[in-house]
């Protein structure tokens, strides 16, 4: 009954996601279990709280842990708001004329790629569905396995693809921002070769490419430095080159003072990531079967923040309760 | 000859760089630079693998404290020392031979990568969730005015970036939309969090010039000192 | 047998066991079969000794760390050795190296030996003291040193000192104004809504001021003066909150992505 309470039209918009059935998710009857326990975890935090008594750092962990966990668990997916930030890069993509070269630079490792790596594949995906052509590079070392992840992410979906026409990847070069002063000004002074060592002027797509801004677009996905920075420091800003980003959360922040001027939007976080998922879904509807990894985190993460939540309220209520106490008594 | 050469190499390096910028033609002379230090930045790769070799080493013979450990390091490194630098196991080897791409699908090298470095690299970082979950809890009060501000700022962001916000303010008619949270959010971030990152970046943008500057000029000459003299 | 023997045995019979189970006997290509065995078995185990860390400090995470460390190190070197050494100096440097490596040769450029030398020279610190010849590393350290400087000068001085105050002063502080009766009768707190772009422009401004007047250390903060740089010290504290907000989402977006392996690769729980 309360169930079907939630499930009504008036509650509907609010609940239903949190009681659906999702396909990856373990069903109703878990996700009822755990939004019963994580009351009751919650209540029993709040009680202890405004007791005085904290609660020991490894429950907090623990509980932490059993929440997101838990949110894992019952595959709850939530709806996502789109941000202009985001639409800025989906717009300037759909824009981009059949045959356009985008360049992307995935400067992330393994530890960035639950939430970069869905931004990468997404505009990929849509990359090729508006047929431009990609150029893949990265200025981090483990960006080379992040680029292979990626082609073997999308390669299914678009078997027509030909390597050098269609798409290439040019790999890593150590050097940070050195890399990036010089491929503003000549391309191939760095990357003479691919990554297979096939030479540049040999691959057709990257005829008439010679630096930077001869790429229609160029995407930079990073978490960290050498990343997005860079590549407005080094390139956007000498060579007046269109660039787009997808940053780490952690270094989203930072980034907003080139934007929009030096960058014309920026995908921050998985949220980011989970926005464009939605944009490419609703242009492309294909994807709607497919899985969309960063909104799947959405959903999950929404319930860990609302544990944080809670925790920094208890925290300041208890706070301002023992201060109450100490004036009382003063 | 110990410090003097090394202070003209820095001062000559450093000034092509900085007019290159103000004199085109030097623009490829600067390219070049530019490509032995893409170039050499792999041998600090080098110098790192190889110190770390060498630690690692000495306390494994010496058998100190802990020399277990620094075996399991050496073992590691050598490993994937040997995957990678022979390309061993890799499918493209066939075809392209020792152009192979390093990370192609199936190589062994690549394998090992998603089976050790991959893994520990993002539970590293994940472990940060339930440190921060900690420290929110422990230390995060509305003791001031100042702690406050950040307080509402986090949570306007917290609430923003999810689905929670669009739940909680959802209701407000469009007039008044900036504060429907996700709204209230996106300006913090676009607008007033701008100007702090602003001012933070022109803050240190004038630091690194200045230091930059006594460095090329050959007035900052801590990286020449210490060492054998 | 002792624990430090014991532990180690039953904890690679548990993961040979956990591989077996993860194996697919019916693979055609069985070597393959086995590196994605080992790839999912091999991610598991060692997520779960990095997570032991939050109990406590304990051998497992103390082997996981020391091993991240070793094929780190292995990692950049090789990655960097083909990315650089090989596919980028030796296709100039020599033809038959070039051949011996399957890269083409793109033509005598006789300066890339400099940069080879020049990194020689960095590795003699690596060499025992008693030669006494690691100072010459320094020639190589100086390079690097002025080279960042050089490169770091010209790009911040465009990109974050010049290119930031004008973005910040080409804004206008009275958006779309068509007048001040205008104004009055089309005022509401609508997001897109002038107030709300006026408002908008006039905090990134003053906020920008104020946060550099807190940062200008060589006048006293009182008067008018410790006022502007207390409103720097609230925008500042504003982008700490936007700082934290964002780091929690990004730790709690590796967490989800960290379980999700888990509990869909590694335990198979979940579709």
């Amino acid at each position: 009954m309360i169930q079907a309470l939630f499930l009504s039209p008036v509650f509907s918009p609010l609940f239903s996601p949190l009681f659906s059935v999702v396909s990856h998710g373990l069903g109703p009857v878990f996700s009822w279990i755990f939004w019963i326990l994580f009351v009751a975890g919650v209540g029993w935090v709040f009680w202890r709280t405004i007791k005085g008594r904290e609660v020991e750092r490894r429950v907090i962990f623990l509980m932490m842990g059993l929440t997101v966990a838990g949110a894992v668990l019952t595959g709850i997916v939530l709806p996502v708001q789109e941000t202009v930030v985001v639409r800025n890069i989906f717009d300037t993509i759909e824009n981009l004329e059949e045959g356009d070269k985008v360049l992307l630079s995935l400067d992330y490792d393994p530890s960035g790629a639950p939430e970069l790596q869905p931004m990468a594949i997404a505009v990929s995906q849509h990359c090729l569905e508006k047929k431009l052509k990609i150029c893949y590079m990265t200025l981090w070392g483990t960006g080379g396995a992040m680029i292979a992840d990626v082609i073997t992410a999308i390669r299914p979906d678009f078997p027509e693809l030909v390597y050098g026409e269609d798409y290439c990847n040019v790999g890593y070069r150590a050097g940070n921002e050195a890399v990036l002063k010089v491929i503003a000004t000549d391309f191939r002074k760095t990357f003479p070769t691919d990554v297979s060592g096939i030479v540049l002027d040999s691959l057709p797509m990257m005829t008439g490419v010679t630096a930077c801004p001869d790429f229609s677009y160029i995407v930079a996905i990073g978490s960290g430095r050498p990343g997005i920075k860079e590549w407005v420091e080094y390139v956007v800003e000498p060579s007046g080159a269109l660039m787009g980003s997808g940053a780490a959360a952690v270094s989203a922040p930072q980034l907003y003072p080139y934007y929009p001027q030096q960058m014309n939007g920026m995908m921050g976080g998985s949220k980011g990531a989970s926005e464009y998922e939605k944009m490419l879904r609703r242009g492309y509807p294909k994807y709607g079967e497919f899985r969309a990894q960063a909104t799947e985190i959405m959903g999950p993460q929404t319930v860990a923040h609302v544990f944080l939540m809670l925790l920094i309220i208890f925290a300041n209520i208890s706070f301002f309760l023992a201060k109450k106490r100490k004036g009382a008594s003063a | 000859m110990k410090r003097t050469i090394p202070w003209i190499i820095t001062i000559v390096t450093g000034f092509v760089l900085v007019i290159a910028e103000f004199v085109p033609p030097w623009g490829k002379m600067r390219e070049d630079v530019l490509i032995y230090f893409q170039i050499i930045s792999v041998f600090a790769f080098f110098l790192g693998g190889g110190s770390l070799l060498k630690i690692n080493l000495q306390k494994v013979f010496s058998k100190r404290t802990d020399w277990e450990y620094a075996l399991v390091t050496v073992v590691g490194f050598f490993v994937m020392l040997a995957l990678g630098l022979f390309k061993l196991g890799n499918p493209e080897m066939a075809t392209a031979g020792y152009a192979a791409d390093l990370n192609a699908n199936g190589s062994w090298f690549k394998n090992l990568f998603d089976a050790v470095k991959a893994p520990l690299s993002a539970s590293m970082y994940s472990l940060l969730a339930f440190f921060i979950a900690s420290a929110s809890y422990r230390a995060f009060r509305a003791k001031n005015s100042d702690a406050t501000v950040l307080l509402v700022s986090a949570f306007i962001i917290l609430m923003g970036q999810t689905f929670v916000g669009v739940v909680a303010t959802g209701w407000m008619p469009d007039w008044v939309s900036f504060f429907k949270v996700e709204n209230l959010s996106l300006w913090l971030l676009a607008k007033a969090n701008l100007a702090g990152q602003r001012a933070i970046l022109i803050g240190i943008a004038l630091g690194i010039v200045s230091m930059s500057l006594r460095v090329i000029l050959g007035i900052e000459r801590t990286h020449l000192s210490g060492g054998d003299e | 047998m002792n624990r430090k023997v014991m532990i180690p045995i039953a904890s690679i019979i548990v993961f040979i066991g956990f591989l077996l189970l993860k194996f697919d006997f019916e693979a055609v290509d069985s070597s393959q079969a086995l590196w994605d065995a080992f790839i999912v078995t091999a991610g598991g185990f060692l997520t779960l000794m990095i997570f032991s860390f939050l109990y406590r400090d304990n051998p497992f995470y103390k082997f996981a760390e020391h091993l991240y460390v070793g094929v780190s190190a292995a990692y950049w070197m090789c990655v960097g050795f083909w990315s650089n050494i090989v596919q980028q100096a030796i296709p100039h440097l020599s033809p038959w190296l070039s051949e011996a490596l399957d890269q083409p040769f793109l033509g005598y450029k006789w300066d890339y030996w400099i940069p080879i030398a020049f990194g020689l020279l960095l590795l003699t610190r690596l060499l025992p003291d008693s030669l006494k010849i690691g100072w010459l590393s320094k020639w190589t350290l100086a390079f690097i040193v002025a080279s960042t400087a050089g490169l770091l000068m010209t790009a911040n001085l465009k990109a974050n000192f010049i290119s930031q105050i004008s973005s910040t002063m080409s804004l206008p502080l009275l958006p779309d104004w068509t007048g001040f009766g205008d104004f009055v009768s089309n005022f509401d707190l609508s997001y897109g809504g002038q107030f709300i772009k006026m408002l908008s422009n006039w905090v990134i401004v003053v906020g920008v001021i104020s946060g550099l007047v807190y940062f200008f250390f060589s006048k006293e903060h009182t008067g008018w003066f410790g006022r502007v740089s207390r409103l720097g010290i609230w925008v500042l504290m504003v982008t700490f909150g936007a700082s934290f907000g964002y780091t929690v989402m990004g730790r709690v977006s590796l967490l989800v992505g960290r379980l999700t392996f888990l509990f869909r690769d590694w335990a198979g729980i979940i579709s």
